[in-house]
């Protein structure tokens, strides 16, 4: 706490320092600090500020420091709106990352578009307009598309659970709840056409009592639940289903990284489940596990989830782009942003030129107990790579401008 | 399964009933609208949590959380809120709109934004078996919870005499300071007591939903609505109408999953147009 507060006072000197001409590079940094995904914000910008300070501790960008500037969202358009703007008309940043939900992250697009300021989305932003059509020159997606998630989804349940017959849906009552059980539905039609859904609930976002929901999809006998429940939802399910045996009656699959900030949440208590995640912090490979050990060190041991990855991403994404274009001028990094080829800490992943959409990889796996630690993991993972599953640029409807 | 429902509804209700009990109870005698009330049931929250953490004792959370609240709302009530009886209802509402801030922006400050788990008791952990479905043995205490409390709640009122006091304070508080009633003390102990009661809620509900900053704002809609039908400052009035929506609130979950967030809004309006003074409400206690 005293760490945030310190954070602040740190960050508000940073942005009254009179910028030296062109010695720092200034990023502004989105996330929904407060409100009902603050849960998810407070880790993203603790990635975000981990990146830039290990940037800086290797010499910066082009010889030049990273500075971050931290903004609440707060998970809404309007702030978001605001924030954005204030941050590259008042704060003179050159690059926007973040940004948590749909709504305001089309804000702050819209903003990047006005004002010529490259914005790299991190969020969890996943309805499909983002790199579709609502998609603009300034904007890159470096989180998956709800699309990406919901195909590989599909594809995933028809090869592991070949024998299912009935599906039931349990989803958060607004545009992305609709968006992801609809597309999931009609992608398992297209591959087991004689599947049967017993059930389709949309939950309200302000519900926290679910146990009369619970009740209702166990009566209806359903061999697999989809869900894509996420951050403090997920968790709250999670506990109340598990005492009426829902995990051990059906398949539950909660999909679009819900199922990774529930593993981390709740750590030795979670339940057998499904799920996808854009990321995993198990992965192999030197960037992730520099990644985890800066962060599993702040939080004291709980390990990040797939949009701590993703928001640690922009930043190194931003310095590889920058270090090809050997400039921080808008145009020329949206050049080496544009089809270029990024290291993450998922891998290799290229950015697609047509509609600015990264072409990450989805990551499905089972929740297991895990004998290495003292919490569950997502374990026998597949990967699906996101060229797979995407939509064409064309079907998208993006034109970019 | 419509017995597991009505159950899951009972268990709703009751926990609706721990808030709105000390809503209406505060409203009957202070005549005073406790906007912070869900603030406090989130403290009960946060304070279970801590406390879950320090003890590991739960049974000891469950009746220290809600003393820390109720020793909060104390202090609020003596050195703020006292001095607004004489005023205007809208002061003591801003007075107490404030406390929400100040409540929720502490509780971002003390424990965070992200949402903080407690453990039940091993005791209250598995389920039992009724009607061949398994059901959580923790919503049964929460079920068992709500009838203790109305029942002592009304013995307390009808039965002693600091109870008589409180009544007759709540009818006329003019009349029973001049028969030397200490009517200040009384206020302090009936705010102390709701706000126990809003604490409670917040420990019981902890275990079940996990503490979040937002817990206070979502449950107050709700309990709101429980006062209007049962009837301001009527305790039984605020057990029926937990019933009420417990009840609504699950046998929509499962007729009509859609619409079910609006019924208990919509049995608040009927209510409201046939009896504007709630099923059971008559003013005093």
């Amino acid at each position: 706490m005293i760490g945030r507060g310190l954070l602040g006072i740190i960050v508000a000197m940073l942005a009254i320092w009179p910028a030296y001409g062109g010695d720092v590079i200034k990023i502004g940094s989105l996330n929904a600090l407060s409100g009902p995904f603050g849960v998810l914000g407070v880790e993203q910008s603790k990635a975000a500020k981990i990146a830039v300070d290990q940037v800086n501790a290797e010499g910066g960008i082009l010889g030049k420091k990273v500075e971050i500037l931290i903004r609440d969202d707060e998970a809404s358009p309007a702030a978001a709106a605001r924030a954005s703007r204030k941050l590259v008309l008042e704060d003179k940043v050159n690059f926007l990352v973040g940004v948590n939900g749909s709504p305001a992250a089309f804000a702050v697009s819209e903003t990047a578009k006005r004002f010529k300021t490259v914005y790299l989305s991190s969020g969890g932003a996943m309805g499909a307009g983002l790199t579709g059509k609502e998609c603009n020159r300034y904007t890159f997606r470096i989180n998956q598309s709800g699309q990406q998630f919901y195909r590989a989804d599909a594809e995933y349940v028809a090869n592991t659970f070949p024998d299912i017959k009935t599906v039931g849906g349990l989803n958060p009552d607004y545009s992305y709840g609709h968006e992801m059980w609809e597309g999931f539905i009609s992608e398992l039609k297209k591959r087991k056409p004689d599947i049967e859904v017993v059930t389709d609930v949309f939950v309200p976002m302000s519900e926290k009592d679910y146990t009369n929901y619970i009740s209702a999809l166990i009566d209806k006998k359903p061999d697999l639940v989809y869900s894509v429940f996420w951050s403090g939802a997920g968790v709250a399910f999670t506990r109340q289903a598990a005492p009426y045996g829902l995990f051990e009656k059906t398949r539950f699959y909660l999909a679009a990284a819900g199922i990774g900030t529930t593993i981390t949440s709740l750590g030795k208590k979670m339940v057998r489940m499904w799920g996808s995640e854009p990321a995993d912090w198990q992965l192999d490979n030197p960037m992730n596990k520099k990644l985890v050990a800066a962060f599993m060190k702040e939080t004291g041991g709980k390990p990040p989830h797939a949009y701590v990855a993703h928001s640690y991403a922009t930043i190194m994404i931003l310095k590889q782009a920058i270090e090809k274009a050997k400039s921080v001028e808008p145009d020329k990094v949206i050049q080496a942003l544009e089809g270029g080829t990024f290291n993450t800490p998922w891998g290799k992943t290229v950015i697609r030129k047509g509609d600015h959409q990264a072409m990450g990889k989805v990551f499905i796996g089972e929740a297991k107990p895990n004998p290495k630690f003292p919490f569950w993991t997502l374990q026998d993972l597949k990967v699906i790579p996101c060229e797979k599953v995407s939509p064409s640029v064309s079907e998208t409807g993006c034109v970019l401008k | 399964m419509v017995l597991i429902q009505f159950l899951n509804g009972l268990s709703t209700a009751m926990l609706l009933f721990l808030l709105a009990s000390g809503l209406t109870l505060i409203f009957g005698v202070l005549r005073v609208i406790n906007f912070a009330h869900g603030s406090l049931y989130m403290m009960g929250a946060y304070f279970s949590c801590s406390l879950m953490h320090f003890t590991g004792n739960y049974w000891i959370t469950l009746l220290f959380a809600p003393l820390l609240v109720a020793m909060i709302a104390g202090l609020i009530e003596v050195f703020f809120l006292r001095h607004l009886y004489v005023r205007e209802h809208e002061y003591q509402l801003l007075l107490l709109y404030s406390f929400v801030l100040v409540i929720d922006d502490l509780v971002k400050a003390v424990w965070g934004t992200e949402l903080k788990l407690v453990q039940k008791p091993a005791i209250l952990t598995g389920s039992l078996q009724i009607a061949g479905m398994d059901f959580p043995t923790y919503t049964l205490l929460i079920i068992l919870l709500g009838p203790v409390v109305a029942l002592v709640l009304w013995s307390v009122l009808t039965k002693t005499k600091i109870g008589k006091q409180i009544v007759a304070a709540s009818l006329d508080r003019d009349a029973a300071n001049a028969l030397g009633m200490n009517v200040p003390l009384l206020f302090t102990i009936v705010f102390l007591f709701g706000s126990f009661l809003g604490g409670l809620g917040g420990a019981v509900a902890a275990p079940l939903r996990a503490a979040t900053p937002a817990m206070g704002l979502e449950i107050m809609n709700m309990s709101f609505a429980v006062v209007i039908i049962g009837g301001l400052g009527s305790i039984w009035g605020a057990f029926l109408g937990s019933l009420l929506i417990g009840e609504v609130l699950a046998f929509g979950a499962l007729i009509a999953p859609g619409s079910v967030a609006l019924l208990p809004f919509v049995l608040m309006i009927l209510v409201f147009l046939w009896r504007p003074q709630g099923l059971l409400g008559k003013g005093g206690v």
